[in-house]
């Protein structure tokens, strides 16, 4: 009878291996998983696009099954190093930026291996040199994204408001007809002009209910990590020293970004909502300029993604220049993603495939121009040139209104160097508590903010060190 | 007599009243969320973005215009500080779908058109004399309130059931219960007979051990066995959470070690003097009386399989189209955060189940809470 | 539990179990054997991973700029950089303190909660003029069997701070918007806020507590009656003593529940802390720092950390319970 319990035993956990394991099976094309996640792309249109374009690879490709793994913007950092621990990371992974190839520092495959087949010589020679490093060729060109003012025109005109420069160097022209430099002060009073109450008043006049804003001046929607806040204002810097004995080196005129930005969601006359309002569903959950209650944003063309509810309201906006910042200098940030490949790839050569199928033409017309009755899944500029005046016109047709996109192109020639997203020793999470600072000026009212960045430099140079 | 009798009864009847509605009230707090949920799985998007919406689904109205009047007007207000004038022309606005807004006019509020705001005033149409023209409003569209009709938006279920992949999400979680389930119990019947029905040395010390794993940290074991299960290659499959539920664990094993020691050992016996192994006495004289026991480790089981997260989390983070219901709506959160009313139709869809098991089978739930928890 | 308040039992010494009868020998065997599925489990899932954690702790094991380190002894220096470690040990009173505080701050509000809550409600459904106890009691406790990843978007709806029922209810009773509470995303709200959301998981402990309540033999209430008591001190000196084991296994439970949690809000923020950092629960960075940042050896050190400070809360626990908990079998 002991044998039989024994017997008993080893059938079920038989049974379970052999009903667990299924579907594993040999032979038959080779699995290449696609992670998005990293940065643009987990939005619910965009999946669609990128299910569409998996489904017209595999239709297309015997050799090869492609496989879409979409996982939320928050997590997806968690995701993919729990999955590169287990050594079952992705094969292909993007649209990743600056920030997630930081992130994953050294997973990388290492590209010229692949390439004999690969023709280079469509790219501008700099897009290429962007993506050597030391360890060779990581990527290759698939977009870059200038940022720029996005506005409500509508909410000028209510306000009896001038717009935004529409190209750089421009003056602005006050209410009171005096003609002043586009930078943070003028851009400061016009969004306080912009942040209104529920019973008409703006932000600086007298009676002004904070508590009862239904529309506020300024929101830099998804592009409110303080280290985006402080590139828009100075030229980015972290860190200064060689290994062990890293010192934290933030610019002073990044400091001074954030007092300002903290100014604008508790000061006395805010124009910028707070955490709990920007998060709240009215003002879109985080998605706020798409709410059409926010009069300005800056962001990058990525953004141009996520403005179905906008659109679809009858909103309309239009770019205006980046202001100049307390140096008398532009400092915009230029995004730049493209496809990567994971170092531990057992299919390396088909995940180039796949890597080379999504920044080539099929893969740029599904996801940045639109294919058929599916819009562009990526707003963002093609490094391809075939294709930048194709992308031009379909998202000129996308948001019609839109009279020039000269203006957001043109802050291709402020790009943030070294990138805002740059590297920094144990960057995920150095740039995670710097985060935490920003989540800290969202939420909190009274913060003495001089010793909350202190305490941030002080944290900062443990975890460069750790 | 008759009176005190009545004044008792009264008062018995007073007091029945008052504890009782206490106690219905704060029932109602506390399933107030169901009714959030319900009401917000309703909503639609447009709803959702506007501020000052009601709680219950709605649509805001909306008001067509037919073109009754097509004159031009001018009207002078103030924009940014200086007069200017704003022109209107009736024309732009045929065939367009207006927001309505109810409008303070003369102390009576009006439920009106809006056909241009601006900060300091605005332009309306009264939609039931459309032929009488707009005209001016002095005060700030944006605060005022606007008109709604009871909207419920079943759709969103339809559209949930389809972006979470629920069948597929809902087998997932079925599978990973029902041979969790098994493991459990094959293993726990197992090891609680061996604990209540052997005495030998260190028995007590071990008993003492597996009890004790109940207040052990999960954190302390974590990174040998996930890197362990990473090397040969199981993270990916079910493997790592259904093979362990075949090893017993404290907590259920503990359940039916107790409902055993309360079985008699006068049938046991009788079955031994008959010659039986002790695997025949349990399979054939124990598990027979333990029926209450047994279902009640597995309706427990099957509800923490349900809400299990950490472990399909990390195991299953390569393998989406394999993980269950509850990290599938976490991930569902993640990218349709902005869409409330989906995140609140996918809650109900996760939690329908188990709230009709629990309404299925609330006696064994009673039973088993009352063994382990009253006993220990 | 009673075993545990007890005391230990001796291990048996190998000399008593070479002179065990053949037949003790058999039903050794035989007890071992029924055992074993339990044993195995506890060796491989249990013990074996417990001391490689205890070596990762002393090793360098983890993944910088994507290599892995060569694995190598460093003594103490984890246990060093984690009493160093600002992210754990900072107080910071005006701001987000270090995770450890993080735990013990939410501790101080979820524990007693979660104990007089639960109470509170067994007390009220074992009131004699109750009507429907029965459906009180099965509906205060069906919401324990929803999934928390469900129940806590459900409050975490309900609480949200600008289209929240609740905030909206404050305003409407004439509470100005800006006294309201920011919930989740207010640094000192957000732990209330957290145990509202848990607050659906205390029907076992009301049950159990009811039973334990029910189970009170009710000549010790006349008798108390007949002492003329007062209803406070019939509680205190009746109720309470016979459900105090009850009491005291819901809130070793609690305890050590409380220093592992984590899954709320890594669900809620995707770990990320927010708001402002103070949801990095204990816990929290301890997974961030093995899965996020991949730091095996310095996890491992927080984990045995953690595993020591709950093993000398229970300890402590236990030793103090023998002083406030009665068990019925004491009274012979």
């Amino acid at each position: 009878m002991k044998k039989t319990l024994y017997v008993l035993m080893a059938l079920v956990v038989a049974s379970a291996m052999v009903l667990t394991s299924c579907g594993g099976g040999g032979g038959g094309p080779v699995q290449i998983r696609w992670f998005v996640g990293l940065g643009t792309g987990t939005d619910p249109a965009q999946v669609e696009v990128e299910q569409a374009l998996v489904d017209e690879f595999n239709a297309t490709h015997d050799n090869i099954e492609l496989i879409l793994e979409v996982v939320p913007y928050d997590s997806a950092r968690d995701t993919l190093a729990t999955q590169i621990a287990a050594g079952e990371g992705p094969d292909v992974i993007g649209p990743v930026g600056w920030a997630g190839s930081n992130a994953f520092f050294g997973q990388w495959l290492e590209l010229s291996p692949y390439m004999d087949d690969f023709d280079t010589s469509e790219y501008d020679p700099a897009l290429i040199d962007m993506y050597i490093s030391d360890e060779g060729q990581l990527g290759l060109p698939f977009l870059v994204f200038p940022a720029a003012i996005f506005y409500i025109p509508a909410m000028f005109d209510e306000a009896g408001l001038n717009y935004p420069p529409a190209e750089y160097g421009e003056a602005y022209v006050m209410p009171d007809g005096a003609s002043v430099t586009w930078d943070y002060d003028a851009f400061t009073e016009v969004a306080r002009l912009l942040t209104i109450d529920a019973n008409g008043l703006n932000a600086t006049q007298e009676g002004f209910d904070r508590n009862a804003i239904v529309q506020y001046g300024f929101h830099p929607t998804w592009s409110g990590h303080p280290s985006y806040i402080g590139a828009f204002h100075a030229t980015p810097s972290y860190y200064t020293g060689s290994a062990g004995s890293y010192e934290t080196a933030i610019p002073d005129a990044w400091k001074d970004a954030w007092e300002w930005y903290y100014d604008g969601i508790w000061g006395n006359q805010p124009f910028m909502p707070n955490g709990a309002v920007a998060g709240s569903p009215e003002f879109g959950s985080g998605n706020t300029f798409n709410s059409g209650k926010i009069a300005m944003t800056i962001t990058n063309l990525w953004y141009t993604c996520c403005l179905g509810d906008f659109a679809s309201a009858g909103n309309e906006f239009q770019f205006g220049a980046i202001p100049v910042g307390a140096d008398g200098q532009v400092h915009s940030r230029v995004d730049a993603d493209t496809f990567r490949a994971w170092k531990g790839s057992a299919h390396p050569a088909e995940a180039f495939e796949v890597l080379a199928f999504l920044i080539g033409p099929v893969g740029t017309e599904y996801l940045v121009v639109g294919h058929g009755d599916l819009a562009a899944a990526y707003g963002g500029f093609p490094s391809l040139p075939d294709y930048q005046q194709p992308y031009l016109d379909s998202t000129g047709a996308n948001y019609p209104f839109v009279t020039t996109w000269d203006t957001i192109l043109a802050g291709l020639a402020y790009p943030d160097v070294p990138s805002a997203e740059g590297y920094m020793p144990n960057w995920n999470e150095g740039w995670a508590r710097i985060q935490t600072f920003g989540d800290l000026m969202n939420n909190t009212e009274g913060l003495n903010l001089a010793t909350e960045i202190a305490t941030l430099e002080a944290d900062l140079t443990v975890i460069f060190n750790k | 007599m008759d009176a005190v009798l009545r004044k008792t009864k009264l008062k018995k009847g007073l007091n029945a009243t008052f504890v009782t509605t206490v106690t219905a009230a704060v029932l109602a707090i506390f399933l107030m969320p169901f009714l959030y949920m319900i009401l917000t799985s309703l909503k639609t998007q447009t709803q959702i973005t506007i501020l000052g919406a009601p709680f219950w689904p709605a649509a805001p109205a909306q008001y067509t215009y037919e073109g009754e009047d097509l004159g031009t007007y001018t009207y002078q207000m103030d924009l940014g500080g200086t007069m200017s004038d704003v022109i209107i022309d009736m024309n732009d606005y045929v065939g367009r779908d207006l927001d309505m807004y109810m409008v303070p006019i003369d102390g009576e509020i009006q439920n009106l058109a809006l056909l241009k705001g601006y900060n300091s005033a605005s332009v309306f149409l009264d939609p039931q004399d459309p032929a009488a023209g707009p005209f001016m409003w002095t005060g700030y569209y944006k605060g005022l309130e606007r008109g709604w009709e009871i909207s419920p938006t079943w759709q969103n279920y339809t559209d949930v059931w389809e972006l979470i992949n629920y069948p597929r999400m809902l087998w997932n979680t079925f599978f990973y219960a029902f041979t969790t389930t098994i493991g459990i119990l094959v293993s726990c019947i197992v090891v609680a007979f061996g604990f209540s029905r052997f005495r030998f040395p260190g028995r007590d010390f071990l008993f003492i051990v597996l009890i004790s794993t109940i207040f052990l940290p999960g954190a302390v074991t974590i990174i040998p066995t996930f890197t362990f299960f990473s090397q040969i290659g199981w993270v990916g499959t079910w493997l790592p959470l259904i093979v362990p539920s075949f090893f017993a664990n404290a907590y259920d094993t503990f359940l039916l070690r107790q409902y055993f020691m309360t079985l008699p050992r006068e049938l046991d016996e009788a079955a031994y003097m008959d010659g039986a192994s002790p695997f025949r006495v349990l399979w054939s004289v124990i598990i027979p009386q333990s029926y209450p026991a047994i279902v009640a480790v597995t309706i427990f089981h099957v509800v923490w399989a349900w809400n299990d997260y950490f472990g399909p989390l990390i195991y299953l983070s390569t393998k989406m189209d394999s993980q269950p219901i509850s990290v599938a709506l976490a991930r569902f959160n993640g990218i349709y955060g902005q869409q409330p009313q989906y995140i609140q139709a996918g809650a109900l869809m996760t939690l329908l189940l188990p709230v009709i098991l629990f309404f299925a089978a609330q006696r064994f739930f009673v039973q088993g809470i009352v063994i382990t928890g009253v006993e220990k | 539990m009673e075993e545990l308040v007890r005391g230990l039992p001796k291990l048996p010494s190998l000399k008593s179990i070479r002179h065990l009868t053949p037949l003790a020998k058999q039903e050794y065997r035989n007890g071992l054997l029924y055992l074993s599925p339990w044993i195995l489990g506890f060796l491989a899932f249990t013990l074996i991973p417990m001391i490689a954690t205890l070596i990762f702790s002393f090793m360098n094991i983890k993944i910088t700029d994507g290599v892995l380190n060569p694995p190598q002894f460093v003594g103490f220096d984890n246990y060093e950089t984690l009493f160093g470690d600002p992210q754990v040990w900072n107080m910071r009173p005006n701001s987000t303190p270090g995770s450890l505080w993080i735990t013990i701050r939410f501790g101080l509000i979820a524990l007693p909660v979660g104990i007089l809550l639960p109470l509170g409600l067994a007390l009220m459904m074992n009131n004699k003029h109750l009507k429907g106890q029965s459906f009180f009691r099965s509906m205060f406790y069906m919401p324990y069997i929803i999934p928390f990843v469900a129940s806590v978007f459900l409050w975490g709806g309900i609480l949200n701070p600008e289209t929240g029922w609740v905030n909206r209810t404050l305003i409407a009773l004439g509470i100005p918007k800006e006294n309201t509470p920011g919930w989740a995303n207010d640094i000192n709200w957000v732990y209330p806020t957290y145990v509202i959301m848990g607050i659906w998981g205390i029907g076992n402990a009301m049950l159990t507590m009811l039973a334990g309540i029910q189970g009170v033999p009710t000549d010790l209430y006349d008798a108390a009656e007949v002492d003329g008591a007062g209803k406070l001190a019939t509680f205190w000196n009746v109720t309470f003593p016979m459900i105090s084991p009850v009491i005291f296994y819901n809130l070793v439970l609690s305890v050590v529940g409380l220093f592992q949690y984590f899954l709320v809000p890594l669900v809620i923020n995707a770990g990320t802390g927010r708001p402002g950092g103070a949801t990095m629960f204990y816990n929290l960075y301890l997974y961030k720092t093995f899965f996020t940042n991949q730091n095996m050896s310095y996890g491992s050190t927080l984990a045995w950390i953690l595993f020591l400070v709950i093993l000398v809360v229970t300890v402590v626990m236990f030793a103090t319970a023998r002083y406030w908990v009665y068990y019925a079998s004491d009274k012979g």
